[in-house]
């Protein structure tokens, strides 16, 4: 493939050439389009249009004319211009400032391989230098600082020219990789001058042989000189004239080109510029060329011109230079003092002039065509390889950092020079002064600053906002116009095309990568918008300017590749406001470290102590400054305060001798400052981040009384470091550390490094390292994502994902915006979500994005299927299993109430034999009543209209009473419901409390169980295709996320079967071929499950992870054959600790035995039977509940406290401290509780129906399943018999081990690598 | 005007149209396409002008062509103008178009031939300096009076943004820099 070449001359290729410049410069990159893409900038006359010729299909020059700018500056030169023209100069002075020729060079920067510099005077467009990868090459056409210097020797300002000129060229050189001298006197010249490690070759300057024209007429005694107006050729002119004309008055001089206007001075005739044609007659009527040169550099072009049309030359050395040309032979030599003799004796040897003229052209012929040095050159740059230098990272920043002081320039210096450790900075922000210097090099070489002037349009709006409110909005302003201003755009987008990655310092600058849709990580220092809610509230734009605010924030934590948090706190405000985020990631702020000599000897001119504050001009640290001068500084006559920094230009304090304002100072002085005061303060009671300056000052070796507020992010260091005290205690802590002794030089060495900034620049660089390359890619797709998970299901797979990203996969989080999810009619549900939903952070490749909830409530009609169905449902369910010993509520039944129970229009009750049953209610509206027998025999029938009461003897078996509605009550229930029971007895005994599963499954086999329901589903709702989680969705943008980028992904998580999100995430991932990984959390022993979206889900899943065992073996069993068994993990490395306890019994209050009772207060967690047994047991102990109060129910006992949801070392406190745990739950997936309590050494009472607990215990190991009959006698045994507790706390212990998470972890990790692969 | 090069590329609409005839039709190639009009190109286009059909149409059937929609013609303002011409020209819904402003562009044959006059006394103007100026400078005025400040009012931002004008055309350089995760993508479409 051909590669580009971007060149640069200071003048156009313009055609046909006027001078050797122009020729060289046309003819050798038509000779190098032969074999590259030549796209050539060249600076054209001031005014004009921007033009683009094409010299042919591959060398394209494009003229950029010259600015006002250019004009100024060469103004600026001409005071101390000697002779000659300085445009040259005055080019590469101007370009110190960015104009057109820098918009070209960066469109056309990406798509170069390799860059050319004709001359030194563009350098300084060449913004990416040293820093792209791309050899740079100095085709020199002189070597211009001797030339410069020959020319402009004036006396009034001589070196100011010579300074430039060198200085251009030098750094033209250092940045070279190859440099091209025109002669061997030049290429001497660059190595003294500069000693660039480059190689310096040789490219002459060379010619087009031209056709023959015939023989050549010439003429005696007629002598030709061609030049342009070069000064060496005016010079030689100038002797033409005032030396040879004189006294050859019978020789006619002919003088060709620029170097002297037109017109006839006796025998000197001036033709000034000529056409070819023209040129070319004068040429062959010459005698021979006379050229004595006097100055000069390079060489001179007309040598070959002259010998190519066969015109002897007359030439001194110098004018005969950089052709190997030999004296005598290719020419007849001038000497500068017997010029004229030379050139008479010259004129007089016909012969010798016409053997020079048949050699000089044979000489150039073979040596000097612009074919043989184009193709030398070609092969040369063809050698110059792009360099496959490590690709640099680009921060962006609204303003400069470098050149600021406070936290945020402090952090952003550090965080680059940390990374430029391993990785080269772009760094690019605007600047406020349009002549500013535009591009530098910093942190060793290993940065490059490019800074962008705002545009009119933008100054002008930062001058109306300051003019408009006190408090500066220029990062608003700054983040408006980032979005149009162009120059900015094409700064960035070329500097983009080199970097590997884009960092956005603040979000201000956002605009850019948002633009060109490019990633980048948002690298914050604050919640911007709380922080700017504060400073801008009493703005007269606050509305419109805190919507800005949060656009930009919200597009930096929605689209970057990762944030990086300054705290916990921030990272837990991003992800808890924004919707969409990034992977939130912490590093810490730290300082750059104290300046100069390390000398921690307080100033013995004081008498009294000094106390430190600094600050940038930020609003907090005005509030905390304003205190100090306010209230401390009076209050604390006997201690100097000092404050520093730019926060002094907000305040405007009364004059005390205590109190000085020192201002913004340079490093070293304020390093000195900090190392002679006894202490810092940090009084901050407001602002987002953290504060920079904590850092700072205890790398002095200070020690800081601080607000707890001021010391966010610093919690972990000691209290004598960091001492924290509310502001009305201020005093009191300042004296007492000002009366302790300690050794700040110890201090300022604890914290050196780790309270670096250049210490997060290397966590920045590994984080990148981390984040870049291609990597498997999952999508999970879950129906709520929160921190902390709302429920144990949450938790576990939560945790399988973020073990999947720890292994370097990327996974992005899909879910509705809920952190509430309630039943609708029990079989629906309603997602609601508050403002603020934070989701885990601190998780490397962890992404998320919340949807909108859906507005509507679940469908009302499809409710009422299920529900019409369900007694259906349950008498088949009740068919299948084993017939209870007494009598029983069958089906038909809803749960009992707090006055009665609701029987629908199908309810059969079971009688072991045949008994009295009583049964008192009233129906929901007139209805006609039949009583039948199980053999269908009706058995009693009647209307009902009003109280109902029956009283009668029914057979043994099923009996059913169905009821027919003839017209319905008031109410929006979806449940067919008939009559409202106040009581239901058989033989004066009442079962209308009866629980079903207590009744009915008790204590059955799983397979029993699980078959039984399999069969119910099959018969009464796969018949009616009732599906269930299409009523519990939350967000359809959810599902429509899913169905149109799941092509992206190698694979789909998701989890819970009852979800629609789940459901439908399976089916859409299964048609496009994606594997798919679900964790359905089935309690197959509850009817809520038996729906046959749920099994389909199950099924069309590419593996399905199903706890406890005997469920995967029933499954299995039914045909399902992507099942992997999958169950619980615990953390065997927590510890549960005295303190933790001691954190339990100060919530408890009290120092009592207990049972615990751990988890949400939901019905069917089966509490009520603990705290029933607990009464009912003799020994009646306490029981301590924890868990979210889902249900509200409020609990009577006096033997229960209920301390709500407690934080994680109160619950190991109370896992330490109890008894044992008791858990009646009658349906969980996992029952991970047991587990904590096994690793707490405690035993467990769970309850034998929950099939998920058959798994985790043994009986007499390490606890009993028990039901609600045996459990108070468990109760007692295990108060009763420490040895027993113990014995069983051990083999909790033991069964603890077996579900480590990392065993959990590594087998999901490798169940998803397996997968991959089948997309 | 004679001073002004119809092969340089216009900065606004009121620029390209204040070309008539053939100048028109290479200012509009120029403009539109970025390059010069091809003989059978500009012949095609100069005589449709020359029938009185609209300029706007002409431009937006070069902006409409393959070729058109590759180069970015840098004009503010341009495409939206155009379609909206378009509409105006439709036979039926056009006519709702029409109403909503004050100099609408029609196809109708009375327009044709006022456009067919215009562009004659243009030429005649150039050719003649004789009586037809009267007639070019009707259109000038025209366009000055009732065309030209709709444009710069359609031109002007209602309210400074913090958006850009226009995406940005994704550079093939910056490819590398393409978000990788689609959650992230998605995200980013939405807020754009």
């Amino acid at each position: 493939m051909r590669r580009n070449i971007l060149a640069f001359s200071f003048f156009p290729a313009f055609l046909p050439p006027t001078n050797g410049g122009v020729e060289r410069l046309f003819r050798l990159y038509s000779e190098l389009s032969e074999e590259f893409e030549i796209t050539l900038i060249t600076s054209a006359q001031v005014g004009g249009d921007r033009e683009v010729v094409a010299h042919s299909s591959t060398f394209t020059e494009i003229r950029i004319p010259k600015d006002n700018h250019f004009e100024d500056c060469y103004r600026d030169l001409l005071t101390g211009a000697g002779n000659g023209d300085i445009s040259g100069p005055a080019l590469g002075l101007a370009c110190g400032r960015f104009g057109a020729l820098h918009d070209e060079y960066l469109q056309h920067h990406p798509h170069a391989d390799l860059i050319i510099h004709d001359s030194p005077f563009m350098i300084e467009c060449d913004l990416f230098r040293g820093f792209d990868g791309k050899p740079r090459v100095y085709h020199s056409y002189n070597f211009e600082t001797g030339l410069y210097r020959s020319f402009h020797s004036g006396d009034r300002s001589p070196e100011k020219i010579e300074r430039l000129v060198e200085s251009l060229e030098r750094e033209t050189c250092v940045s070279a990789d190859l440099i091209t001298a025109c002669s061997n006197d030049d290429k001497a010249a660059f190595g003294d001058a500069f000693a660039p490690s480059a190689p310096i070759i040789l490219a002459p300057n060379g010619f087009s042989p031209t056709a023959a024209r015939g023989p050549s007429r010439r003429l005696p005694n007629r002598l030709v000189f061609l030049g342009s107006g070069h000064h060496p050729n005016v010079e030689a002119v100038e002797l033409i004239r005032r030396r040879l004309a004189p006294r050859l008055p019978d020789v006619e001089f002919h003088i060709i080109g620029g170097c002297a206007p037109a017109g006839r001075k006796k025998n000197v005739i001036a033709h000034g510029f000529v056409d070819q044609k023209t040129k070319l007659d004068i040429l062959d009527g010459a005698t021979a060329a006379v050229n004595p040169m006097i100055s000069g550099s390079g060489s001179s072009l007309k040598i070959a011109d002259l010998a190519d049309h066969g015109v002897p030359l007359l030439s001194t050395a110098l004018g005969a230079r950089g052709f190997d040309l030999e004296p005598g032979v290719h020419y007849l030599p001038l000497a500068i003092d017997t010029l004229e003799a030379d050139v008479e004796r010259a004129l007089a040897s016909t012969e010798k002039l016409r053997e020079i003229s048949a050699s000089s052209a044979s000489h150039f012929r073979r040596n000097f065509t612009w074919s043989k040095i184009g193709k030398d050159f070609a092969t040369e740059l063809q050698q110059l390889a792009t360099t496959p230098k490590d690709p640099p990272v680009l921060v962006l920043n609204d303003y400069d950092s470098f050149a600021a002081i406070g936290g945020g320039a402090t952090r952003t210096k550090g965080l680059c020079t940390g990374l430029s450790e391993t990785k080269r900075v772009i760094f690019l922000t605007f600047m406020d002064d349009p002549e500013g210097e535009i591009r530098s090099v910093a942190l060793g070489g290993r940065a490059l600053m490019l800074r962008v002037p705002k545009s009119k349009d933008h100054l002008a709006e930062h001058l109306r906002q300051t003019d408009r409110f006190w408090v500066s909005t220029a990062d608003l302003v700054n983040y408006r116009h980032a979005a149009t201003n162009t120059r900015l755009h094409e700064t960035f987008a070329a500097a983009a095309a080199l970097s590997s990655a884009i960092i956005c310092e603040h979000p201000y600058m956002v605009a850019l990568p948002r633009h060109f849709r490019t990633d980048f990580v948002y690298s914050s220092q604050n919640f911007e918008l709380e922080l700017k809610r504060e400073a801008l509230a009493d703005h007269p734009d606050r509305d419109e300017l805190l919507s800005l605010v949060e656009e930009a924030e919200r597009y930096a934590c929605g689209a970057s590749q990762f944030i990086v948090a300054v705290s916990e706190s921030d990272a837990r405000q991003f992800s808890g406001h924004y919707r969409f985020t990034a992977p939130i990631l912490v590093i810490p702020n730290g300082a750059e470290g104290p300046s100069g000599e390390a000398e921690f000897q307080p100033d013995s001119n004081r008498q009294q102590n000094r106390v430190v504050f600094l600050g940038s001009a930020h609003m907090p640290n005005i509030e905390a400054a304003t205190w100090i001068c306010d209230v401390l500084a009076p209050k604390m006559t006997d201690v100097d305060f000092l404050i520093i920094g730019s926060v002094c230009d907000g305040l405007n304090p009364k004059p005390r001798a205590n109190l000085e304002l020192r201002g913004v100072v340079g490093n070293e002085e304020k390093s000195e400052l900090l190392r002679g005061a006894s202490l810092a303060i940090n009084p901050m009671t407001q602002g987002s981040g953290s504060n920079v300056k904590i850092a700072d000052f205890l790398q002095h070796g200070l020690p800081v009384v601080s607000t707890a507020f001021g010391a966010r992010g610093y919690e972990d260091l000691p209290g004598t470091d960091v001492i924290l005290a509310e502001l009305d205690k201020f005093e009191q802590a300042i004296r007492g550390v000002l009366e302790s002794e300690t050794s700040s030089e110890q201090r300022a060495q604890r914290y050196a490094k780790s309270l670096s900034m250049e210490e997060g620049g290397r966590a920045l660089a590994k984080l990148l390292a981390e984040h870049s390359g291609e990597r498997n890619r999952a999508l999970y797709v879950t129906y709520r994502y929160n921190d902390p998970p709302r429920g144990g299901g949450e938790a576990y797979v939560v945790r399988l994902v973020q073990a999947l990203a720890g292994s370097g996969w990327a996974v992005d989080v899909v879910s509705p915006a809920a952190d509430k999810i309630d039943d609708v009619h029990r079989f629906g549900a309603r997602f609601t979500g508050e403002n603020f939903q934070p989701v885990p952070v601190g998780r490397p490749r962890i992404r998320s994005g919340k949807f909108a909830l859906d507005e509507e409530e679940p469908d009302q009609p499809a409710l009422s299927a299920i529900w019409g169905a369900q007694p259906a449902f349950m008498a088949e369910l009740v068919r299948n299993l084993p017939k209870p010993k007494g009598p029983a509520l069958a089906w038909g039944w809803a749960d009992p109430g707090p006055t009665g129970r609701w029987g629908m229009t199908q309810a059969g009750l079971y009688l072991p034999e045949e008994a009295e049953v009583s049964l008192i209610g009233r129906p929901i509206g007139k209805l006609w009543l039949q009583i039948r027998s199980e053999a269908g025999e009706l058995l009693d029938a009647m209307n009902v209209s009003g109280p109902l009461r029956i009283e009668r003897t029914l057979p043994a078996g099923f009996t059913e009473l169905l009821s027919s509605i003839i017209e319905r009550g008031e109410g929006e229930d979806v449940r067919p419901l008939a009559m409202h029971f106040s009581t239901i007895t058989v033989n004066g005994v009442s079962i209308l409390e009866q629980q079903f599963s207590d009744i009915w499954l008790g204590d059955l086999a799983a397979e029993q169980i699980f078959g039984a329901h399999e069969r119910a589903r099959i018969a009464a709702r796969s018949p009616r295709n009732l599906r269930l989680s299409e009523h519990r969705i939350g967000s359809k943008a959810v599902v429509s996320y899913v169905e149109d980028q799941i092509r992206d992904y190698d694979l789909l998580i998701t989890h819970n079967a009852v979800f629609g999100v789940a459901t439908a995430a399976i089916r859409t991932a299964k048609s496009a071929g994606v594997p798919s990984l679900f964790v359905p959390h089935l309690h197959y022993d509850d009817d809520f499950y038996h729906f046959p979206d749920v099994l389909e889900a199950c099924a069309d899943a590419s593996v399905t992870l199903v706890a406890p065992r005997q469920l995967t073996s029933f499954l299995q069993a039914t045909g399902l054959r992507n099942l992997v068994d999958h169950g619980p993990g615990i953390d065997v490395e927590t510890e549960f600790s005295e303190a933790d306890s001691a954190a339990f019994r100060e919530v408890l209050g009290r120092p009592d035995p207990f049972f615990l009772v751990l988890g949400r207060k939901a019905g069917a967690k089966g509490y009520t039977d603990a705290i029933d047994a607990a009464e009912r047991s003799k020994s009646r102990p306490l029981i301590v509940m924890i868990g979210p109060d889902d249900d509200g129910e409020v609990i009577r006992s006096k033997r229960v406290i209920y301390l709500g949801a407690r934080p994680l070392a109160v619950v190991r406190g109370a896992l330490r401290e109890c008894i044992g745990l008791i858990n009646m739950s009658r349906s969980e997936s996992f029952g991970i509780v047991l587990l904590e309590a096994g690793l707490a050494g405690k035993p467990v009472l769970a309850n034998r129906s929950c099939v998920a607990f058959q798994d985790l215990v043994e009986d007499g190991v390490n606890g009993f399943l028990v039901g609600s009959d045996d459990l108070p006698s468990r109760i007692d045994e295990l108060v009763g018999d420490e040895k027993l507790r113990l014995s069983l706390g051990e083999g909790g212990r033991r069964r603890a081990a077996d579900h480590a998470w990392k065993q959990v972890e590594d087998k999901f990790v490798a169940l998803c690598s397996g997968l991959v692969g089948q997309k | 005007m004679s001073n002004r090069n119809p092969y340089h590329r216009a900065a606004s609409l009121p620029e390209l149209l204040s070309w008539h005839d053939e100048d028109f039709v290479r200012c509009a190639y120029v403009s539109i396409l970025g390059r010069q009009p091809d003989l059978e190109g500009e012949s095609y286009f100069v005589e449709r002008v020359r029938q009185g059909h609209s300029r706007l149409a002409i431009l937006w059937h070069l902006r409409c062509s393959a070729e058109g929609r590759r180069h970015n013609p840098g004009i503010r303002g341009l495409d939206r103008a155009l379609r909206l011409a378009a509409w105006q020209r439709k036979p039926v819904i056009g006519l709702l178009f029409r109403l909503v402003s004050s100099n609408p562009d029609t196809d109708s044959a009375l327009a044709r031939y006022r456009r067919a006059r215009l562009n004659a006394a243009t030429l005649e103007r150039y050719n003649l300096y004789g009586i037809s100026l009267k007639l070019g400078a009707i259109e000038a005025v025209l366009d000055r009076t009732l065309y030209e400040p709709k444009l710069e009012a359609a031109q002007k931002p209602s309210r400074q943004s913090s958006r850009p004008p226009s995406l940005a055309k994704i550079p093939t350089s910056l490819k590398h820099l393409l978000p990788s995760s689609p959650l992230a993508r998605f995200f980013s479409e939405a807020e754009l």
